[in-house]
């Protein structure tokens, strides 16, 4: 069992995929050379996804310690949660932790589909 | 005489009478081209300078080159500056600055002018036709309602140009007869009209109102679509057959030359740690993942960068930065998958091009407005009545709502049209500046991606000028080290030799005074950030807005690409006055470009001061004063190299500060000393304008009651 796949059932899928409510947002940023820090803000893991996916002239900005309390508590994916501290703790730089996040959180999104879906 | 580099004659147009005349360059030569022509043109045919509305009658918009237009000069010859009195700035709208690139100003030069002054208002619609000598002011009203993309079209078709990408040629003359003029090559080209016009944005005098050229070169800060709205001016066309003439060509080539061998990253290798670097293009200039990777670079005319890009999929042509970025924060609520996300938001790029509006007012503004409709603020039946689809928002088709709301003035569009915080106010929103949620932190602009609580130089020069003044000099330092600590990277120059090697090309105000870029809590306030931003406000106003050399290759002033480190900047072999002199032939010094900036800057504040500036409304947007610079919610760490207590330099994270409100009234201060600003009011002195030969500028401060007094 992956990282990505452990300690899921059909209900944190649920929670992974669903809106969280606009007060319990959360705030990221990006390095984006030459226009300087860009905010932004996400509601999901699927949003988190797109936000950390790798681009070569950019780097996402975020807090890993307040990421991984906003999966536990607002996202309700306590799993998750420490399997992002887990490969944080584990990067060898924040660039390489950012990426390592943004591998397990879109392998945790696109289990969650498949169990969804083959929940039927 | 000849004057290299320069056309020789300014177009002056009176809209109100719809007539034209010329003026001749000479007189104006001493001040360079674009921001310092401009500035002094205004001076001479704005015969009221204390209107704080840019759509006031009286008011004069310039278009001005520079003499390294239409020449090879790397990445100096595409740029062209717009100035005049702005619109829906807070709490007064300045006499200020816009730019774009493109093909206009060259093709400008070639038509035979340096600038355009537009005067007057017509009585209805009409737009202007330049072909070389021969001007027209015609009837606009087929093309009035007309988005910017749809009214290009529609003037390459009434003159008979070619559409397309078809290289064929054509007369650009109405008639055979004028066809025949021997004088312009018969008036044969290839080129396109090269085209500025206004969308629907400025047709109705929004503030948010744009100048677009082409697919995506826009003017965009200072609200000068809604200035030619104002007019009734839709667009002007232009093309040309002519030369520019160029003093010494041999020496020009010789400075390229330098630039293509010793400077430039190769650009098929990317560097992380040389993002600004002349020639160095990592990508084009998206913030977000393009469509597809079929794609030719393109760049403004003479451009050796090409940081824009045309698509094969036909859609967010030669859209970059801010553009492709305004709606992404709400694409992500909806995308399935990067594909759709890259397609949605270039799309919008595109709306928003079409109806020329101001990408950047979204940079905060767009989070504010969710923020209120989240919260219950806005919305149908709500405290701010709004019908706008927002459950949609996200969508291609919102993006389309709201940008049309907007640029027509309805729903909260007639609100924000005169200022996003103007309509704060309006709505009872101003603690929304105080605790951050409208984040305008200088002259009711958004706040760039510098936060001027970390970034001094950008802050200080922002609200001590006109504008958000988006000068991106020194935010190298920020970016490159910022993100070498993130890869955690050594830094290829440790912080002391990064600053030394900046500091020897300060010429003339910090030369060899490294201090000067300490941005620690201990020397925020200093005369040494003082001297930066003096130093950087006289850079810009010259060899940027003036000589205009691109912002986002200029300055060069450290460069790993050579043995010592050294960039182009101030060299002796491919400095920007080295540029300068091939093209015009003046022989002046790297300083003595400063020093024409400073008589640029000055110009600029006796105008301030005669629209009613005084240093009391000086200051920033509250929030800058009562938050923080939140630590690790925009990114870890902000890196800067700094000093400790016992004098050594280190990279230090500037995150977690905000600016205090007295300390900075008196860095003021310390800043109007340095100017020789009358530091009771900021206003500039006789003595100071004098030693600027700018005697009449004096006379008419006096005259108005707003002379600086000398101060001991």
């Amino acid at each position: 069992m992956s990282v990505a796949t452990g300690s899921m059932d059909t209900e944190t899928a649920r929670r992974i995929l669903t809106q969280v409510p606009y007060s319990s947002r959360f705030t990221v940023g990006a390095l984006v050379p030459p226009v300087g820090l860009r905010q932004s803000n996400v509601r999901s893991l699927g949003e988190l996804e797109l936000v950390l996916r790798p681009e070569p002239a950019s780097l996402a900005g975020l807090n890993v310690d307040r990421l991984a309390a906003w999966i536990e508590t607002e996202v309700g994916d306590p799993a998750g949660a420490a399997a992002v501290r887990e490969v944080a703790r584990a990067a060898s730089s924040y660039a390489a932790a950012c990426e390592a996040i943004h591998r397990l959180i879109r392998e945790r999104v696109a289990s969650a589909r498949l169990l969804i879906e083959s929940a039927g | 005489m000849t004057l290299y580099g320069y056309a020789g004659k300014i177009l002056r147009l009176d809209l109100t009478n719809r007539r034209f005349s010329e003026v001749a360059t000479e007189k104006y030569q001493a001040w360079g081209g674009g921001h310092g022509l401009g500035a002094a043109l205004f001076w001479d045919f704005c015969k009221d300078k204390t209107i704080t509305d840019g759509r006031h009658p009286a008011n004069v918009c310039i278009l001005a080159t520079s003499p390294l237009n239409g020449t090879p000069v790397p990445s100096g010859g595409g740029r062209c500056e717009v100035l005049g009195v702005g619109v829906g700035m807070y709490p007064v709208s300045w006499f200020t600055r816009s730019g774009f690139g493109g093909r206009f100003s060259t093709m400008l030069k070639h038509a035979g002018w340096d600038a355009i002054v537009i005067e007057g208002k017509a009585s209805s619609p009409v737009w202007v036709d330049i072909r070389n000598d021969k001007v027209e002011i015609r009837d606009a009203a087929a093309l009035w309602g007309k988005d910017t993309w749809e009214t290009q079209h529609a003037i390459r078709e009434f003159m008979g140009a070619p559409g397309g990408v078809d290289n064929a040629w054509w007369d650009l003359n109405p008639t055979a007869a004028d066809a025949l003029d021997p004088a312009r090559d018969m008036g044969r080209t290839t080129q396109k009209p090269a085209v500025l016009t206004i969308g629907p944005a400025g047709e109705n005098q929004t503030a948010a109102g744009c100048l677009l050229h082409d697919a995506g070169n826009g003017a965009g800060q200072g609200g000068f679509g809604a200035v030619w709205g104002s007019k009734n001016l839709k667009a002007i066309s232009v093309v040309g057959t002519g030369e520019v003439r160029v003093a010494d060509p041999k020496a020009l080539l010789r400075a390229r030359h330098v630039t293509q061998q010793k400077y430039v990253t190769s650009i098929t290798q990317p560097d992380f740690a040389s993002w600004s670097k002349i020639g160095n293009v990592p990508r084009p200039l998206f913030m977000n993942p393009p469509p597809t990777t079929e794609r030719r670079p393109q760049a403004c005319q003479g451009c050796i960068s090409g940081c824009r890009a045309r698509f094969a999929v036909g859609y967010g042509n030669e859209s970059t930065c801010q553009e492709t970025n305004w709606y992404l924060p709400a694409v992500r609520r909806v995308a399935k998958s990067m594909e759709e996300l890259a397609e949605i938001n270039l799309r919008a790029a595109d709306v928003i091009q079409r109806y020329g509006h101001n990408s950047f007012l979204f940079q905060t503004g767009l989070h504010w407005l969710e923020y209120l409709y989240e919260e219950g603020i806005l919305g149908p039946g709500k405290a701010i009545p709004s019908n706008l689809p927002w459950e949609t928002y996200g969508t291609l088709e919102f993006a389309e709502k709201l940008i049309h709301a907007l640029s027509h003035r309805e729903d909260i569009g007639a609100d924000l049209a005169d200022g996003w915080v103007q309509a704060a106010y309006k709505w009872g929103r101003g603690d929304d500046l105080r605790t951050g949620h409208l984040q305008n932190s200088y002259w009711g602009m958004p706040e760039h991606g510098y936060d001027p609580r970390a970034e001094l130089e950008w802050g200080y020069g922002s609200i001590l000028g006109d504008r958000d003044i988006n000068e991106h000099c020194f935010n190298i330092i920020f970016t490159n080290v910022t993100a070498a600590f993130a890869f955690a990277k050594p830094m290829r120059l440790e912080a002391r030799e990064l600053v030394e090697i900046i500091s020897e090309k300060l010429i003339p105000y910090a030369t060899n005074r490294p201090e000067v870029l300490d941005f620690a809590d201990a020397n925020m306030y200093s005369e040494d950030v003082a001297r930066l931003v003096l130093w950087h406000r006289h850079y810009t106003r010259f060899y940027k807005q003036s000589a205009l050399f691109c912002d986002l290759r200029w300055p060069d002033f450290y460069n790993t690409n050579t043995p010592d480190n050294r960039g182009a900047t101030a060299s002796d072999d491919a400095g920007e006055h080295i540029f300068w002199n091939a093209v015009t032939g003046e022989g002046i010094s790297f300083a003595e470009g400063i020093e024409r900036g400073r008589r640029i800057w000055n110009l600029d504040n006796a105008i301030w001061t005669l629209q009613g500036r005084h240093r009391d409304m000086v200051h920033f947007a509250p929030y800058v004063y009562e938050t923080r610079f939140e630590k690790g919610e925009l990114f870890p760490f902000y890196m800067w190299p700094c000093r400790d207590e016992q004098g050594e330099w280190h990279y230090k994270d500037l995150m977690g500060r905000k600016l205090d409100k007295d300390k900075f009234d008196e860095f003021k201060t310390i800043f109007y000393r340095m100017e020789g600003w009358d530091v009771a009011t900021g206003w500039p002195t006789r003595k100071l304008l004098a030693s600027l030969d700018l005697d009449e500028v004096a006379d008419a401060l006096e005259a108005a009651g707003r002379l600086g007094v000398e101060r001991s």
